[in-house]
């Protein structure tokens, strides 16, 4: 008995990991990306890395691919130990990596960024049109990936875009492939032939290992998780032996509310009413054609698509940032149950529609919410400076009143920090994010626009954003929600709108299922 | 009167080859500022570039008694003038324009000083004509009507600057060094992680940025001038870069673009004998840049990532 | 909804001792880059004149000691040279200014030299046609007239980037070159003297400024002790006007409204556009303010020097532009840094003449020092020093804001035990997010 044992073990230890990294440990000042992390990953396997965001999954994975230099461990390619310095030296040992954000140059062709790099022939000659095109339509017919070489980049579809990163990878005869987050922008049709594609490539004897946070695509995908939490390993699994529940769990170290408690809505008059809005994208093409829809008093409407719709440009329309070409939006106040005259917003600016209560969390709250490197009481009053409150006659700042007024929302929204005047980049994500929502929450408005409001923010601070929404709707306020993560849509909204290619196709309760609502989102009709 | 003045002027062989003349001028710190832009590092400092090549220049010509040495003296002198830039810009990953000030502002008292140490503050003599960058005279062709004054009766750099900008034209677009030089401007992590070396691309395409402008420093005191006094440069290198701005980044737009800026030049000398006080008429190249800057239709988008510090594994 | 209110009882023991303390832990940390970047460059200056000279090692070296002892000499050696430094303080801290409040809002004003420019010009041109009028009217309508020219020269820079994108840089620089040559013509020309050889008249006496000793001895040496020999310390009453716009400007970007948005726009151009502060306007604005300021350095200029007229160009070798960008960057745009760096660099201007003709080491010296203060500052060589020799530097992070802040980023705080488990996530959270 023993001796067959021993004799299988042995067997199986035979067959070196496509991929081992040892006690991996990766700092950053003042924070653990990845504490002393093991991952395995067996050849052909499909391979989920899962964690919440912050986790160290993408850490880990840039580690590998030599975009960042571990403290210390080790990696073991095939069983040989590996110096990885950099993608050249993952590219050679036959590691590719599709990117969550996609490395594409938008204005060179196809061609040019699958060889971009290894291009034919020598880096000093000619670029070779012929060959390039040659070796890429090849490679497309043996993987099943038809694709155009000598289209630019920046006229693709984001699902033939990332079709684009798989044969860069592909090109580069990669055996290892990392997908970071690949399906975050790609509708569930693009999701399911992706996941066709991949399995064939492992079916072809690839290893993939498939960076996510998405619990059912991972059940339905992989063979195999890793799961890590807080920059450590949390444990390992096998798909098919477990559930939804227990890999949460893994990820988040406790039981994880995955409903917000809410009680039942009672809306009251319009609020927010949006009539046939029509606005032009950055590149001059109308990416709005005719949205409609109305917000009403203590009601959360939630707007559902994919990224890529129309719903950032929707957003600035409606907060006054992007011009809006035709149509109409007006905004009106309720109290008590009683509808006062509306005004009109759409010709206003983004400081006028603050002043008339409309209050708004932006989806890049880097970007456009906040500067980072203001102090925190400067960013509590960033779009309302000129209100009498915080400046005499709009010219001079009233410095203490702001001081005192900052001291005061910090202390009401939980934003942990030791001073007001600390910059906003010393706060963690999740803080910055309730600073923002402290910002607009506390100026009392009519009507909200919460774009993304959680995104890459904890699973504490999600929570309490939640919860502050769903009062704010308790309070007979309007709130109008756009989210691409139909988890959060699904439990917060009252009712869900569903946008596709600029238009809201229809309205549905929260009791549509995913699939009634992928449909939609895709298009289709129910 | 005036008009019939502007009007002989414009049709005359001496304006468009002395417009030639300036655009060349322009047009060999402009190659070299359009190189280091496409590869995403911003350079406002031809002007310090030229100035030190045009220093260099004479200094090493008259000590070596050599005018091509001279002339490779001038494009070393640009390449490490270039070379600070990109140490700074790239490793240290300084703020581009405040680095391309600062060379401007070395460059300026760097030559003041050193023509001071070497002539005990006399200011630097004219150049011998052996010494002077040749015109080069194309035989039969120089003698066709109007063509062949403007363009087979022209300096030699006049020739090799049009052998750089095909060069540069072919390099860019057709040879896989000028895809990687493309890539790393617009998305140097894609450039990156597809295997290119982004700072030794952006190094090179700084230097040679910095060894084009000395060229056009050398041609300025070798060719055009005869002599190196301060400041000779004038803002020249700063009209270049309004060149590659205005030809929108591309490499036969931003050589219109210059040929545009030389036309003013060659005005403003031409237009003397109308009696406008020649400081007036000065002002000519400038207001024209202004105008063509302001006149630009759509604004002109720079490769995607320029200016801006590459610091790897961001994402 | 219980929130948790007792994390705001301060941590730290706020006695006045340890304000105080910490006061000047952070006026170190911010004034030791501009620091190191002066002494870095200064040394460096001492090499070039030790590898331009000639002899031995030491021979050298003595040759760059007296030429830094010349130039302190010159600057601020004595009294009389301390008031010729602060001659050239008083416009460079006008030009400072205007490099300053531009770069707040992120942009590169070099066209301080031209702004200054019109607005010298300008005052030359009414003076020559005011001469009758009475000094208080003369005054100031010749001052605003400066600060309107400036303005309006710095504008057309700021209306061509706010409503056509057209690079500053670019634009202020040729705005400069335009603004010489006209002023040139102009010397040459309309406004020139019949009696001087390429100069414009002198401004009537009542459209001049006095010297502040000889001010002084008229006023309050009335009944105080009168300065001897008071037309010796040459500088004059504008450089107190220089001071007071040390104090508007900083007033500006300290307490209004428009100083914070331009504050945000500098930092953030896009939290600028969703916060509803309009860009365009407000890039005209500054450049116009900019100018504004410039052209009021130029103007006073003029008024308070004699012999109170413009040479032929007075403006193309002038380098008080060029020198204002070294001040306000190393002063780091506050009003206290322009004062500071525009000494440092007053000083430099004027002890070079000394220098060169003492110790024989051109003045143009001076530039290389600037410029390598700008690298240094650019390139934050302190900081990357301190990251190279970490045992050497460890009590000292880097001299950046999160020092301001007490240097932490998220603390344990005592907090809910639900939001315990996270904290390190989200600590996690600041550093791995990629936006």
């Amino acid at each position: 008995m023993q001796e067959s044992t021993a004799v299988a073990a042995t067997e199986e230890v035979a067959i070196p990991f496509a991929v081992e990294m040892r006690d991996i440990t990766k700092t950053w000042p003042g924070v653990v990306a990845n504490d002393h992390v093991n991952l395995k990953v067996r050849k052909g396997e499909i391979h989920a890395l899962m964690g919440e965001n912050g986790a160290g999954k993408t850490t880990l994975m840039n580690i590998l691919y030599g975009l960042i230099h571990p403290d210390s461990g080790e990696i073991y390619v095939n069983g040989q130990l590996a110096h990885i310095t950099g993608p050249r030296d993952a590219i050679r040992l036959k590691i590719g990596m599709v990117h969550q954000h996609f490395m594409l140059i938008p204005p060179l062709t196809v061609a040019e960024n699958i060889v971009l790099g290894h291009e034919p022939g020598s880096v000093r000659s000619v670029y070779d049109v012929k060959k390039a095109r040659e070796i890429i339509l090849a490679l497309s017919k043996q993987y099943g990936l038809p694709i155009d070489p000598d289209i630019r980049i920046e006229r693709l579809s984001v699902g033939l875009q990332q079709r684009v990163e798989i044969l860069k990878v592909l090109y580069r005869a990669a055996d290892i492939l990392i997908m970071d987050e690949p399906t975050g922008v790609l509708t569930p049709q693009e999701t399911f032939e992706l996941f066709g594609v991949l399995r064939g490539l492992a079916q072809q004897g690839k290893t993939i290992i498939f960076i996510t946070h998405k619990l059912r695509e991972v059940l339905e995908l992989t063979d195999t998780i890793t799961v890590l939490r807080r920059g450590k390993n949390a444990g390992e699994l096998v798909t098919k032996d477990t559930n939804q529940a227990e890999i949460a769990r893994m990820m988040v170290g406790r039981e994880v509310l995955l409903r917000v408690n809410k009680t039942p809505a009672h809306p009251g008059p319009v609020i927010l009413h949006v009539e046939n809005l029509h606005a032009l994208s950055d590149r001059g093409l109308e990416v709005l054609h005719g949205v409609s829809f109305d917000v009403r008093a203590g009601e959360i409407l939630g707007i559902a698509g994919v990224e890529g719709n129309g719903q950032s440009e929707l957003v600035e329309a409606l907060t006054g940032v992007r011009k809006i070409t035709s149509g109409k939006v007006t905004i009106t106040q309720v109290k008590d149950g009683q509808a006062a005259e509306p005004r009109d917003l759409t010709t206003l600016g983004a400081r006028a529609e603050r002043e008339v209560g409309l209050a708004h969390i932006p989806e890049d709250r880097r970007g456009s919410g906040l500067v980072v490197s203001d102090s925190i009481e400067d960013n509590t009053i960033l779009g309302r400076q000129r209100w009498p409150q915080f400046s005499w006659r709009s010219i001079v700042l009233l410095l203490r009143t702001i001081a005192n007024w900052a001291k005061k929302l910090i202390a009401e929204f939980d934003v942990r920090t030791t001073s007001v005047e600390a910059p906003v980049s010393s706060l963690s994500g999740g803080n910055q994010q309730k600073l923002i929502i402290a910002r607009e929450f506390a100026a009392e408005p009519i009507a909200l626009i919460a774009s993304q409001p959680t995104r890459g923010v904890d699973i504490g601070a999600i929570e309490f954003i939640h919860r502050r929404i769903i009062e704010l709707r308790d309070a007979g306020k309007a709130v109008l929600l756009i989210s691409a993560e139909l988890e959060e849509i699904r439990s917060l909204s009252d009712r869900i709108a569903v946008m596709y290619e600029g238009k809201i196709v229809d309205i549905v309760t929260p009791e549509a299922t995913e699939e009634q609502l992928g449909i939609l989102m895709t298009g289709g009709h129910l | 009167m005036f008009f019939q003045v502007l009007y002989r002027v414009l049709t005359s062989a001496d304006l468009w080859q002395a417009a030639l003349v300036f655009g060349t001028l322009y047009l060999l710190p402009a190659l070299g500022g359009l190189m280091s832009e496409r590869s995403g590092v911003v350079n406002i400092a031809m002007e310090g570039m030229m100035l030190t090549g045009a220093y260099a220049a004479v200094a090493t010509a008259e000590a070596t008694k050599s005018l091509w040495v001279g002339v490779i003296g001038a494009m070393i002198a640009g390449g490490l003038m270039a070379l600070i830039h990109a140490v700074v810009s790239i490793n240290f990953k300084a703020n581009q324009i405040v680095s391309g000030i600062a060379i401007n502002i070395f460059a300026l008292g760097l030559t003041n000083y050193l023509v001071f140490i070497q002539t005990q503050g006399q200011g630097l003599p004219s150049l011998p004509g052996a010494l002077r960058l040749p015109t080069i005279s194309w035989g039969p062709l120089a003698n066709i009507p109007f063509l062949g004054q403007v363009l087979f009766q022209q300096n030699i750099i006049f020739y090799v600057a049009l052998l750089i900008l095909a060069g540069i034209q072919f390099l860019l677009f057709h040879t896989n060094i000028g895809l990687r030089i493309r890539a790393v401007g617009e998305h140097p992590q894609a450039a990156d992680t597809a295997g290119v070396n982004v700072r030794l691309v952006r190094y090179l395409c700084v230097i040679s940025s910095g060894v084009l402008s000395g060229l056009g420093g050398a041609f300025l005191s070798l060719g055009i001038a005869g002599i190196f006094s301060s400041n000779i440069t004038a803002g020249a290198g700063f009209i270049a870069l309004a060149a590659v701005i205005f030809g929108k980044y591309t490499v036969l737009g931003t050589a219109g673009a210059c040929l545009l800026f030389g036309l003013g030049n060659g005005l403003a000398v031409r237009m003397q004998d109308t009696g406008i006080s020649p400081y007036l008429l000065g002002t000519i190249p400038y207001i024209l840049t202004l105008i063509a800057l302001v006149g630009l239709v759509g604004r002109t988008t720079p490769p995607a990532a320029d200016g801006i510090p590459y610091e790897p594994g961001t994402e | 909804m219980a929130v948790p209110t007792s994390q705001h009882s301060e941590s730290k023991e706020q006695t006045p001792g340890s304000n105080f303390l910490a006061w000047i832990r952070r006026t170190g940390v911010s004034i030791a880059g501009p620091v190191f970047a002066v002494v870095l460059a200064m040394v460096a200056g001492g090499i070039v004149i030790m590898i331009t000279s000639s002899g031995s090692l030491s021979d050298r070296f003595s040759a760059a000691i007296s030429a830094y002892q010349a130039l302190y000499q010159g600057s601020f050696g004595s009294l009389q040279s301390i008031s010729f430094t602060l001659v050239i303080v008083g416009p460079l801290i006008f030009a400072g200014i205007s490099v300053a409040i531009a770069y707040r809002a992120g942009l590169f004003n070099i066209g301080a030299e031209g702004q200054l420019a019109v607005g010298a010009i300008t005052v030359s041109a009414i003076g020559l046609h005011a001469t009758h009028w009475p000094g208080w009217l003369l005054i100031p309508t010749l001052v605003i007239a400066g600060a309107l020219a400036g303005a309006i020269w710095g504008g057309i820079a700021g209306a061509l980037k706010a409503w056509r994108g057209a690079h500053e840089v670019v634009t202020t620089i040729m705005l400069n070159w335009i603004a010489f040559y006209v002023a040139d013509y102009l010397i040459n020309g309309p406004l020139k003297d019949p009696n001087l050889a390429n100069s414009t008249s002198p401004l009537p006496s009542q459209g001049t400024f006095p010297i502040i000793s000889v001010f002084y001895n008229n006023t309050l040496g009335t009944f105080l002790p009168k300065i001897p020999t008071p037309q010796t310390y040459l500088v004059d009453v504008t450089f107190i006007f220089a001071i007071v716009a040390l104090i508007v400007y900083w007033f500006i970007y300290a307490r209004t409204t428009f100083g914070y948005e331009i504050r945000v726009i500098g930092q953030n151009p896009k939290a600028a556009r969703y916060a509803g502060i309009p860009v365009r306007w407000n890039t005209f604005a500054v450049m116009a303010i900019a100018g504004a300021f410039a052209g009021l350095g130029g103007a006073f200029r003029l008024m308070g020097q004699f012999p109170y007229y413009l040479n032929g160009s007075s403006f193309s070798i002038d380098y008080v532009g060029f020198d204002a960008i070294g001040v306000a960057l190393l002063g780091k745009t506050t009003a206290i840094g322009v004062f500071f760096a525009a000494l440092l660099f007053g000083g430099l201007r004027q002890g070079a003449g000394l220098m060169q003709l003492n110790a024989n080491v051109p003045s143009d010296l001076v530039f290389i020092i600037q410029a390598l203060v700008l690298f240094s500052i650019a390139a934050n060589f302190l900081p990357a020093i301190q990251r190279a020799w970490p045992r050497w530097l460890t009590f000292r992070r880097k001299p950046s804001l999160a020092a301001a802040g007490g240097d932490v980023a998220v603390v344990d705080l005592p907090e809910d035990k639900n939001e315990k488990s996270t904290d390190a996530v989200s600590h996690v959270d600041n550093s791995t997010e990629e936006e």
